[in-house]
């Protein structure tokens, strides 16, 4: 394969598989220039990592979900995860314009809800529910993640608990 | 609501995304191969740079004492400091080489435990060293100014302050730096209002090593728990 076109199948991938690299950026950023950065980040990550990929050994998704997800906690806990407010709601940005475009779209409550409850979570529990979004099955999250089934499947469980122990009190206090 | 009910909202979002003009065209646009080359390029040049100047250091040094290889040999205990500079300008060099070997070798597509509890080490290490080269400053400052004195501009200093001298100085710049390290430690909150000292400080007391550690025991609690 020629340098050209080794070029041209990792563009067509990540073109593939770009809302990857959005969503990680969204869930491990604070503002608009952070995502943008964190986007570069990964992708030039992604670009540098690409001679090394062996689809025979993982799943193109899968192996950019693990660069994706190193690149994204690595800058979120060299910026900012150590500082007091770490656990701002994420909610109030991501879905603002994108490229000084029109607003993507409005909100939902569930939506709301579940950035709010992500926010709460440090870079690796987030990382864990953002595969379970994803619909990635416990092996392929074990695999990314470098845990036992076992354990994400008790961790999986354990936020699923937090997350309805929230909304009873939300529910009991009326918020 | 249950988790699996958010998943809705999620999915629901992704169409969305996937509709929306406005990200498809930034999303084309961050995801170019020149900006990816451009981030290459700002992640490379900081370490080289360290390394760079350590490696002029010791070149200088060395160059020096090769020159000057009579006169060392005639007065041992005239170059001690320019023999300790030349020393931590390798040793620093060979740390810096160090970490851009450690830090550009990572495989990022390895599982995401493993990196993290490599690039956590990495971190500590490079907290460590910049925590130790701070601090050493202190007790070496008349070594470099009796190398820059004698040799560099050629007066006899050596001669007036002798290896006594040094001595006493290198011991009171380490008195100094434990000194420094209580102050940090215990006015940290005071230091840390005013913002260029804010780093400065949590890196001397110890703090920046200490949050680096806290990581790794996290890493270490996700894989158990």
């Amino acid at each position: 394969m020629t340098a050209r076109q080794h070029q041209q199948r990792f563009e067509s991938l990540l073109q593939e598989h770009r809302g990857i690299v959005f969503k990680m950026a969204c869930l491990y950023s604070r503002s608009a220039t952070d995502r943008e950065d964190l986007m570069q980040e990964i992708s030039a990550q992604l670009w540098r990592s690409f001679g090394r990929y062996d689809e025979a050994r993982a799943r193109f998704s899968t192996w950019m979900y693990r660069i994706a997800l190193n690149v994204a906690i690595s800058q979120a806990r060299r910026e900012h995860w150590s500082e007091a407010n770490r656990f701002e709601p994420l909610a109030t940005y991501h879905l603002e314009t994108v490229g000084g475009g029109e607003p993507i779209a409005e909100q939902d409550e569930r939506l709301q809800a579940l950035y709010a409850f992500i926010g709460q979570l440090d870079p690796l529990n987030r990382a864990l529910i953002l595969l379970y979004l994803e619909d990635r099955g416990y092996a392929e999250m074990a695999e990314i993640l470098g845990i036992s089934e076992t354990n994400v499947a008790t961790k999986i469980s354990r936020i699923k608990q937090k997350l309805r122990g929230q909304m009873t009190a939300a529910k009991t206090t009326g918020a | 609501m249950e988790l699996d009910e958010l998943k809705m909202a999620w999915r629901e979002q992704d169409r969305r995304l996937e509709r929306s003009e406005a990200l498809q065209s930034s999303l084309r646009r961050e995801l170019s191969i020149d900006r990816m080359r451009s981030a290459l390029r700002s992640w490379l040049w900081l370490p080289g740079i360290e390394l760079a100047i350590s490696l002029l250091t010791a070149w200088l040094i060395g160059g020096f004492l090769a020159d000057n290889w009579t006169q060392v040999l005639s007065t041992p205990a005239g170059a001690v400091p320019a023999l300790v500079l030349f020393m931590l300008a390798v040793v620093s060099a060979a740390a810096s080489a160090r970490q851009i070997v450690s830090v550009a070798t990572v495989d990022y597509a390895a599982s995401v435990l493993s990196i993290q509890r490599r690039l956590a080490m990495a971190r500590a290490l490079r907290i460590r060293l910049t925590q130790l080269g701070l601090l050493l400053w202190l007790p070496l400052w008349p070594m470099f100014m009796v190398f820059i004195v004698q040799y560099g501009l050629g007066f006899g200093v050596y001669r007036q302050f002798d290896l006594a001298w040094l001595v006493s100085n290198v011991v009171l710049g380490l008195a100094l730096a434990l000194v420094l390290v209580w102050l940090t430690r215990r006015y940290g909150n005071v230091l840390g209002r005013w913002r260029p000292l804010h780093k400065l400080s949590d890196s001397i007391a110890g703090r920046k090593l200490a949050s680096a550690v806290a990581q790794m025991d996290e890493f270490a609690r996700f894989e158990r728990e």
